[in-house]
């Protein structure tokens, strides 16, 4: 017996590994996770101080005046708080969807059909309402809007297999399509016929409109907090996210363990936009007190699928990546005041979230330097 | 001369605990090494240490009297060793010739259908193995894929093989023929390592045998100073418990499942994946279901459970039709069913054990009240089975994909038998077990059938159908060639109905 | 994995905590808790204004002129109203800097605001959107002590929520509706301009087709669109406007793809009413003649395809209304004016424009400048044949702010 010619058994010397290993992590603690997410941001932070200092701006004045802009005083606080609670709404309803392995991008146009919904709501039964019922009525409505919307692209999917990437991609156009045209286009019942300007929406009545508590915060992040926590609930405890989670890891066990898929895709995408039209609704009861086309249709619906992959789909960690995320979107004008460029903003941002993102990663995920054995006999 | 492969000290660790213990492995060129031991004895972690797969805490490898140390299964394989994993490495939406040939430097980028076809004829001829290279791999037995794999690792000219439960999936007589090929090819002077805890199998083929217990190395002989008795003793730590025939004084109760005339045509061109299959199944009965993987067994199954819908004829349970029935109320109605794919079926291996072991149990009064799940029993639900079923390595927090093949179907076992079904549709339910755990399976559904529960058993581990079944049925090409009591046919009978001969 | 989100809540509460007691070291007692704000400010119509509309909102409507405060006289005192030393100015764009059209003749009117004021601090803030962006960035502004925060865009129900918050900070905004007591509005008379651009288009077009591409089909646009074709139509009765709404303000791509199509119909002579180049880029490839958009910008980048354009000069607006500020006297309403007032101004005409034509246009504004002329004047007929301004009559103040919610005859195309 003879050995066949092995020349290509040895490693060969010149040819280059990777000599890294990549390991799930059985747990960390909390000290690690708070290490990691910190070391991240002071990488973030350095890299974007290069950046900084290319562009020509000092970067300890630009960093002091991102966070007075954005934590500073109770009035940026608060500015950030408004941006933070559509994200974590739009970021929640990307989780749920592609934790079960629905790639809807459908947020924007839900959250286009919330507000158009909230905003009758609010038109119609708000004068008649006190402040609780009106806002609450404004959330139901906004809910049943984002809700419906989703249905649109959920059912094909559910029976005919239609790709949701497509479906809610144009669902989104056509819901700015159909907003635009009722301020724009028409004198629907959104417009407001005494403006002799530029075409407005109807402002709201004051009792569907949210003042901020203790000048910082309005009722719409708590409904935000409240529901990113049921959402997490309902993910853990209930049949219906048992049976979510199973059908975004194996649809072959989800239908082997009994579960409708069709039933399941439709109320995951009814829940997704729901979450979504809410982010609507609270919009135009937060900011802009009636159906503005223009301030409603600014990307939150694509920021929340940022929001939601940063945040590992997990329902809990979407609250600090939007509130994270609802700083840096929300300083951006106030930088732009400050003399640095939107476009070195926009980096700077992209640089701060991709850094974030990778510290979850580090935190899930244990990475070795593997020790590489060179030849020494 | 230099061994093929030579391990000294070899050490692996997982999460702080030790899987793999000072092994000194030798593999000479030329030479079927067999690597026996139950499941988690550490075989999988040492062949995938060879094959680039994992990284050893300590200890060193030598390949061909050389430094060894892949950082990458592809490394491994430029080497020259490669492995055929139990889940095999291939795209099913690709061809067989261009699986064999994928990643080859030789074959050039432009290349027609039919010259890669004649190319993987070539490969296949060479090495006495044959697929229809223009089939697509997802429409394969799993016996078949596994033969792709084999001709596309022997294509990439590897010089030591790896195989890892290769017999699991296959026929007897495929498995005589893999046999023979390996022969072949050790005689060519190649090394081959073949994990299996099937006794018989090391007999049968290899020259040399290591056996592993808990992560060390208890025995490295010659096959031919060694008997199966000791092996077993080797591998299990102490003396086997007596085998046990089929029970002759077991008697059989009212009909269970019945099958009339059930046809499942998918599409009209190519002949139906059922014809016309009537079959019945007994309280306290279990009728085993022989032949050659692809031959109708899995869509007979999945009809059965609901997975497929008939094209024409009627299932019964307890006499009232389910044909059209969904999934979830055949559960209801006490169907338990163990799948044959328990990785991508049977189990959600991106979740914990606890929401692997409520698979199924979803909306039972026991683990939910309304939407919401009873967390607290279904966590005690797990921590029993794991008790009772001696599941190993599980992790808190950390997915179940962290647990080894043998455990994974100890899990689905564990669920579905203490689920207390009326009838159970096992496929392949001792697959991938070793000795000690295969047979707790079969005492298992014994005393399951005892209790009048009615098993519909699909195997392909003949022995094994014909060792605790009170029916065998033979299948072949979607139809049922014969039924009979299993105490009056024989195993040379049965493989030729499994061949089509009558 | 809870311990996880515990760490991340952690992290959030902490930075919180933080930023909360920052915030209470740096907020200023004074402004500490401004109104929530309530409904945007009754819009106010600048109704019953005579003919000859010039700066200051002519006999603003009582409820405002009774709102009107003395002015912020405490900051007026330190200013200088001649060259503006010690005043700070800033002018928000909705898009960036380098485009042209609406956007550009509003950066004209920032250049001319420096030049004519060189002691002011005149800030640029681009690309903000309206809505939250807008908001915020006039809250800053207000914050930092900007005596003028001008909008150019469509800020109005975003300027009226902040401007109520800040008394003391004057808020101008470009052609809309709110004016309150420290908030005002200026706009110039398109139609005066659309009008004589049409004349011009007409008289130069072989073939009487026009081509116009515009944003959105809402009564802010169709006002242009209605007075160019009228123009035209003054010249050749036959003249058709082709018009294409891409139905966004900014958006290359599908302007393109329209001015292409136009031209595709058999249209000669192209004008736009958005702020991309991307019209006269394609009259330029294709050799028709294109009209500017209030700014000449173009003229520049397609010299040979230029023929002419009113041009809107912001800057008089923006001078007057920086030096009342400064001067204390400021009182906010609706400027409004045309060719007579300086807000209106005539390009250099192309090179291929015969004198003849350069001739008419002159005289057009001649007319128009000393009344003479009316663009308003009726009969004007819409073009499902109504009568919308009857013979011998015009339409007032109000009516042709408002203008216009019909498309007049001549105008071809789908309204959207």
């Amino acid at each position: 017996m003879t050995a066949p010619a092995v020349d290509r058994a040895a490693p060969r010397s010149g040819r280059w590994h990777i000599p890294i290993t990549v390991e799930q992590r059985a747990a960390s603690r909390f000290l690690q996770q708070l290490g990691v997410n910190l070391v991240a941001l002071v990488l973030a932070f350095g890299l974007g101080a290069i950046l900084l200092l290319m562009a020509g701006d000092n970067p300890f004045d630009v960093y002091r005046e991102m966070f007075d802009r954005a934590f500073g005083s109770s009035r940026a606080l608060r500015e950030t708080l408004r941006s933070t609670t559509p994200l974590i709404l739009t970021g929640l309803a990307v989780t749920v969807c592609f934790r079960m392995g629905l790639w809807s991008i459908g947020a924007e146009g839900q959250l286009i059909a919330g507000s158009v919904a909230g905003a009758a709501a609010a038109l119609v039964l708000g004068p008649s309402l006190p402040a609780p019922l009106a806002v609450a009525a404004v959330v139901i409505a906004a809910a049943l809007g984002g809700a419906a919307w989703a249905t649109l692209a959920s059912v094909p999917r559910a029976l005919f297999g239609t790709d949701e990437v497509v479906t809610t991609l144009m669902l989104n156009f056509v819901a700015l399509g159909i907003m635009n045209y009722l301020i724009y286009g028409s004198v629907s019942y959104w417009r407001d016929r005494t403006n002799l300007g530029f075409p407005a929406g109807k402002v709201i009545p004051e009792s569907a409109q949210l003042d901020p508590y203790f000048g910082v915060f309005d009722a719409g992040l708590i409904i935000s907090l409240a529901l990113a926590l049921i959402v997490a609930l309902a993910l853990r405890r209930t049949v219906w996210g048992y049976q979510l989670r199973v059908a975004g890891d194996s649809r072959a066990a989800a239908s082997y363990a009994g579960i409708s898929a069709t039933r399941q895709i439709i109320s995951v995408f009814a829940v997704s936009g729901a979450l979504a039209g809410i982010a609507g609704g609270t919009f135009v009861m937060s900011i802009t007190f009636a159906l503005e086309p223009r301030a409603i249709a600014v990307n939150l619906g694509f920021v929340g699928i940022v929001v939601a992959a940063v945040a590992l789909l997990k329902p809990l960690l979407v609250v600090p990546i939007a509130f994270l995320m609802g700083a840096l979107l929300s300083i951006a004008p106030s930088l732009s005041i400050f003399g640095v460029s939107p476009a070195v903003v926009i980096v700077i941002q992209g640089i701060i979230l991709l850094c974030v993102a990778g510290a979850q990663f580090f935190i899930r995920y244990r990475v070795r330097i593997t020790r590489v054995e060179v030849g020494s006999r | 001369m230099e061994p093929a492969v030579r391990t000294r000290g070899l050490s692996k660790d997982f999460f702080g605990q030790s899987v793999l213990e000072d092994v000194d492995f030798d593999l000479r060129w030329g030479e079927i090494h067999a690597l026996l031991g139950e499941n988690g004895a550490g075989k999988s972690t040492l062949c995938s240490i060879l094959a680039g797969l994992y990284h050893p805490t300590r200890g060193e490898m030598m390949l061909a009297g050389a430094p060894y140390s892949p950082h990458s299964p592809h490394a491994a394989l430029e080497a020259g060793v490669g492995m055929v994993y139990q889940h095999f490495r291939l795209v099913e939406q690709m061809t067989v010739a261009e699986n064999i040939l994928l990643g080859n430097p030789d074959v050039p980028v432009r290349m027609t259908a039919s010259g890669l076809a004649d190319r993987a004829r070539e490969v296949m001829d060479r090495h006495g193995l044959w697929i229809e290279p223009t089939r697509y791999v997802a429409d394969l037995a799993v016996g078949e894929k596994q033969q792709a794999e084999i001709i596309r690792l022997l294509n990439r000219g590897v010089k030591v093989l790896i195989l890892d439960e290769p017999t699991a999936v296959l026929t007897p007589r495929e498995a005589e023929a893999l046999f023979a090929t390996l022969r072949n090819l050790a005689d060519q002077g190649q090394g081959v390592i073949l994990v299996t805890h099937k006794l018989r199998e090391v007999q049968q083929s290899a020259d040399t045998v290591t056996v592993l217990r808990s992560g060390k190395k208890v025995a490295h002989q010659g096959v031919e100073d060694t008997t199966t008795h000791d092996l077993a003793r080797l591998m299990i730590g102490d003396d086997l418990a007596p085998g046990s025939g089929v029970d002759a004084s077991h008697t059989t109760g009212d009909k269970l499942l019945e099958l009339h005339s059930v046809s499942v045509v998918s599409d009209a061109a190519t002949r139906p994946e059922l014809d016309d299959v009537s079959l019945t199944v007994r309280a306290g009965q279990i009728v085993g279901v022989a032949g050659v993987s692809g031959n109708g067994q899995r869509e007979l199954a999945e009809v059965i459970t609901g997975l497929r819908t008939t094209t024409s004829g009627t299932i019964r349970l307890r006499g009232e039709d389910i044909s059209s029935q969904t999934i979830g109320s055949r559960i209801n109605k006490g169907m338990g069913f163990v799948p044959e794919d328990r990785l991508t079926r049977g189990l959600v291996l991106g979740l914990e054990i606890e929401d692997n072991v409520l698979l199924r149990s979803q909306r039972d009064r026991e683990f939910s009240i309304g939407p919401f799940l009873r967390l607290s029993a279904i966590r005690q639900w797990a921590r029993r089975l794991i008790d009772r079923f001696d599941i190993r390595g599980v992790r808190k927090g950390l997915p179940i994909s962290v647990l080894s093949g043998g455990n994974l179907q100890r899990l689905i076992l564990a669920r579905e038998l203490s689920r207390q079904p009326a009838l159970l549709v096992a496929s392949e339910p001792t697959r991938g077990l070793d000795v000690g755990a295969a047979e707790a399976v079969r005492t298992t559904l014994k005393t399951e059938r005892g209790r009048g529960v009615g098993i519909l058993l699909f195997s392909g581990d003949l022995e094994e159908v014909l060792g605790i079944s009170d029916e065998v049925v033979v299948m072949y090409e979607g139809r049922i060639v014969a039924s009979r009591p299993a105490s009056e046919v024989d195993v040379a009978q049965v493989g030729r109905w499994m061949a089509g001969v009558t | 994995m809870r311990g996880k989100t515990l760490g991340w809540l952690a992290t959030a509460l902490t930075l919180c905590l933080v930023a909360a007691a920052c915030g209470d070291d740096a907020e200023d007692a004074p402004a500490a808790e401004p109104e929530a704000p309530a409904a945007a400010p009754e819009t106010t119509a600048a109704p019953e204004a005579p003919e000859t509309t010039t700066t200051a909102a002519p006999e603003a409507p009582a409820e405002v002129t009774t709102t009107v405060p003395e002015a912020p006289t405490e900051v007026a005192d330190t200013l200088d109203a001649s060259d503006g030393t010690g005043m700070r100015i800033a002018v928000i764009y909705d898009g960036t800097l380098d485009q042209g059209g609406w956007q550009g003749s509003m950066d004209a009117g920032t250049q001319l605001l420096e030049d004519s004021m060189p002691g002011a601090e005149v800030l640029r803030v681009e690309a903000i959107d309206p809505g939250q962006s807008a908001q915020r960035a006039m809250t800053d502004l207000a914050e930092d002590g900007y005596h003028l925060i001008i909008g150019t865009a469509t800020y109005d129900a975003d300027m009226a929520i902040v401007s109520a918050e800040y008394p003391d900070t004057a808020f101008l905004h470009a052609c809309d509706a709110t004016v309150t007591a420290n908030m005002g509005q200026y706009c110039l008379a398109v139609e005066e301009a659309r009008y004589v651009d049409g004349a011009l288009a007409a008289s130069l077009s072989e073939t009487g087709q026009l081509g116009y591409v515009a944003g959105f089909g809402i009564s802010f646009v169709l006002k242009p669109l209605n007075l160019f074709a009228a123009g035209a139509r003054s010249v050749n009765p036959d003249a058709e406007v082709h018009v294409v709404f891409t139905n966004d303000w900014f958006d290359p791509s599908l302007e393109l793809q329209a001015a292409n199509a136009l031209i595709d119909l058999g249209v000669d002579v192209l004008t736009y009413d958005l702020s991309s180049s991307a019209v006269p880029e394609v009259a330029a490839q294709r050799g028709a003649g294109f009209i500017g958009y209030g700014y000449d910008d173009a003229r520049l980048q397609a010299p040979d395809s230029w023929l002419g354009g009113s041009l809107y000069n912001w800057g008089a607006a923006f001078v007057t209304t920086a030096q009342e500020v400064a001067a204390g006297t400021w009182e906010p309403g609706y400027i409004y004016g045309g060719y007579a007032d300086e807000l209106l101004g005539y390009a250099e005409f192309g090179p291929s424009v015969p004198a003849e034509a350069q001739d008419l246009v002159d005289s057009l504004i001649a007319d128009i400048a000393a009344g003479d002329l009316d663009v308003f004047a009726g009969p004007i007929v819409d073009r499902d044949g109504n009568i919308v301004v009857p013979e011998g009559e015009s339409l007032d103040f109000f009516s042709r702010a408002i203008c216009c919610e019909w498309v007049i005859e001549g105008v071809q195309g789908e309204i959207g």
